[in-house]
């Protein structure tokens, strides 16, 4: 997947948990802090990315994830 | 040889307190063993003939000669099967035990029986069997690691169909699609026996599971709340078997499905389609264990009441009875925790419901900083099983608790005894 295509995408999916509209949501934004997500959503999330992306992923992945930059680091390395 | 599987007897909540039967407008469940033992019984060897016990239905007097005894024994019934293991020691019987209880308390039952099997049974299982041939059985048998059940052969099922008998059919028989959990729950004792990374059974031995249950008439639960967990793929699995029972609805249908309330709030809408395709109407939803439950009754609390809240009418929206556990007894609930239950049962619909008190299972972390608090007040085992007060609450007296734990069943089914009228699949609970 291409790097705007998969910052679409995460950006979909966050908007959607989140409830906030994609267009407010900036990368540097905290997931608890400034979406409000708890840690299972914030695990739901990654499960739906890597769901969309067709891989498996272990509950060590949250580890360090704190940002949307963070998802999209993490996502391009699976 | 001969190796005879025992399941151990052990109270539920209408054998703890049988006034329950009368106000309970249900009828009480004997449900089958858990699967530990099919799946051990799977795993021997041919040139063992295996036989099963169950302690609930038959007289120990009829257990039959064995070269070996095999216990599988959870907290509540750990006090009988210590009971059981001297008394087939003393006639001379060799015994090996095993299960959560042994698992996590090994020195209580060691000095009791021959060997113990501490965690999963599978990777010891042929060392045991090969040391009681050659009369070497002895001390705690522990896998090096987690055992790789995707290869191991389906559950011996028909051992449990085979003790069916009048006033003992079971409706529906437990059915796993993988073992261990990486989150970890305070009370719970599924990461702690079963390791903390979520493992899978083979898609075809869980299918033909639910083919030999179908083919009796019987129907399939899901009794963890593991199946929509987001990790190692596990609800991706779990949607692939949906649709597996949906593309076949005569094969064998599903009772219920365990779901904790945090999950059926963040689960995809997806989901829901796939689940009445296969027939699925019933969840389990399990309580106590997570956020939203602990938090919700407590007094004032409105962001988590309103998550219960959504969590049962997702459920309801979605054509789902919501089968709904309460626990009471956690370290903040004080005397008023029991009517908030009740009124939040009576204002969302809720129908089915259980209630449990906390209880801190040997072993877990709550069983550990109880103890260490000074604050367990009985270690007899048979106790612990939801239905007794086994240490001191912090906000109200041992009595109270067990007063408004009981008060919790009478009032909810005073104003639901219209499931008398209930045909008796839907009016089946354990209790
Ligand atoms: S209660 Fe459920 S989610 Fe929590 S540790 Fe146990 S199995 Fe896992």
């Amino acid at each position: 997947m291409e790097r705007t295509e998969l910052r679409e995408m995460i950006m979909k999916h966050v908007s959607k948990i989140a409830k906030i509209p994609a267009s407010e949501i900036k990368g540097g934004d905290n997931l608890r802090d400034d979406l409000g997500l708890d840690s299972l959503r914030s695990m739901e999330l990654l499960a739906r990315i890597s769901d969309e992306l067709d891989v498996d992923i272990e509950f060590e992945a949250l580890q360090g994830v704190q940002t949307v930059d963070d998802i999209i680091a993490f996502a391009e390395k699976l | 040889m001969k190796v005879t599987f025992v399941y151990p007897a052990f109270k539920r909540h209408a054998q703890s307190h049988p006034e329950l039967l009368e106000c309970v407008p249900c009828d009480e469940y004997f449900g089958p063993p858990s699967l530990g033992i099919a799946y051990l019984a799977a795993s021997t060897p041919p040139d063992w003939e295996v036989g099963f016990h169950d302690d609930r239905f038959d007289s120990l007097d009829a257990i039959g000669d064995a070269d070996l005894y095999a216990i599988s024994a959870f907290t509540p019934a750990a006090e009988r099967a210590m009971q059981i293991a001297k008394t087939l020691r003393a006639r001379g019987g060799k015994v090996v035990m095993g299960g959560i209880f042994p698992t996590l308390m090994t020195g209580e039952v060691s000095s009791l029986c021959d060997a113990v099997v501490a965690g999963e049974g599978e990777g010891v299982w042929g060392r045991v069997l090969a040391d009681a041939k050659a009369g070497t059985l002895g001390g705690v048998y522990r896998a090096d690691g987690p055992a790789d059940i995707s290869r191991i052969p389906p559950p011996r099922i028909d051992l449990y169909l085979g003790k069916e008998k009048e006033g003992y059919r079971p409706d529906d028989y437990p059915l796993q699609q993988s073992r261990g959990c990486p989150l970890q729950c305070v009370a719970c004792v599924v990461p702690l026996t079963m390791g903390p990374t979520i493992r899978f059974y083979g898609e075809e031995s869980i299918l033909s599971t639910a083919r030999v249950l179908g083919s009796r008439g019987k129907y399939a639960s899901f009794t963890e709340d593991t199946a929509f967990m987001m990790f190692s793929g596990a609800r991706r699995r779990f949607k692939k078997l949906l649709k597996a029972f949906a593309s076949d609805r005569e094969a064998c249908e599903i009772s219920y499905i365990g779901v904790s309330m945090p999950m059926l709030l963040v689960v995809e809408d997806e989901i829901f389609p796939m689940l009445r395709d296969a027939g699925v109407n019933m969840f389990y939803l399990v309580g106590g264990f997570d956020n939203i439950t602990q938090n919700a009754f407590r007094e004032g609390n409105v962001k988590e009441l309103d998550e219960a809240r959504q969590a049962v009418a997702r459920c309801l929206e979605n054509g789902i009875t919501p089968y709904t556990s309460f626990l009471v007894g956690m370290d903040h609930d004080d005397p008023g925790v029991f009517r908030r239950m009740i009124d939040f049962a009576n204002e969302t619909g809720i129908e089915r419901a259980e209630f449990a008190i906390f209880t801190p299972y040997p072993g877990t972390p709550a069983w550990t900083r109880l103890s260490a608090e000074g604050r367990i007040t009985t270690r007899e085992w048979s106790k612990y099983n939801d239905a007794n007060v086994t240490f001191k609450p912090a906000k109200m007296s041992a009595e109270e608790l067990l007063s408004g734990y009981l008060w919790l069943w009478k009032e909810f089914y005073r104003t639901r005894q219209h499931l008398r009228a209930e045909d008796k699949k839907r009016k089946t609970i354990q209790f």
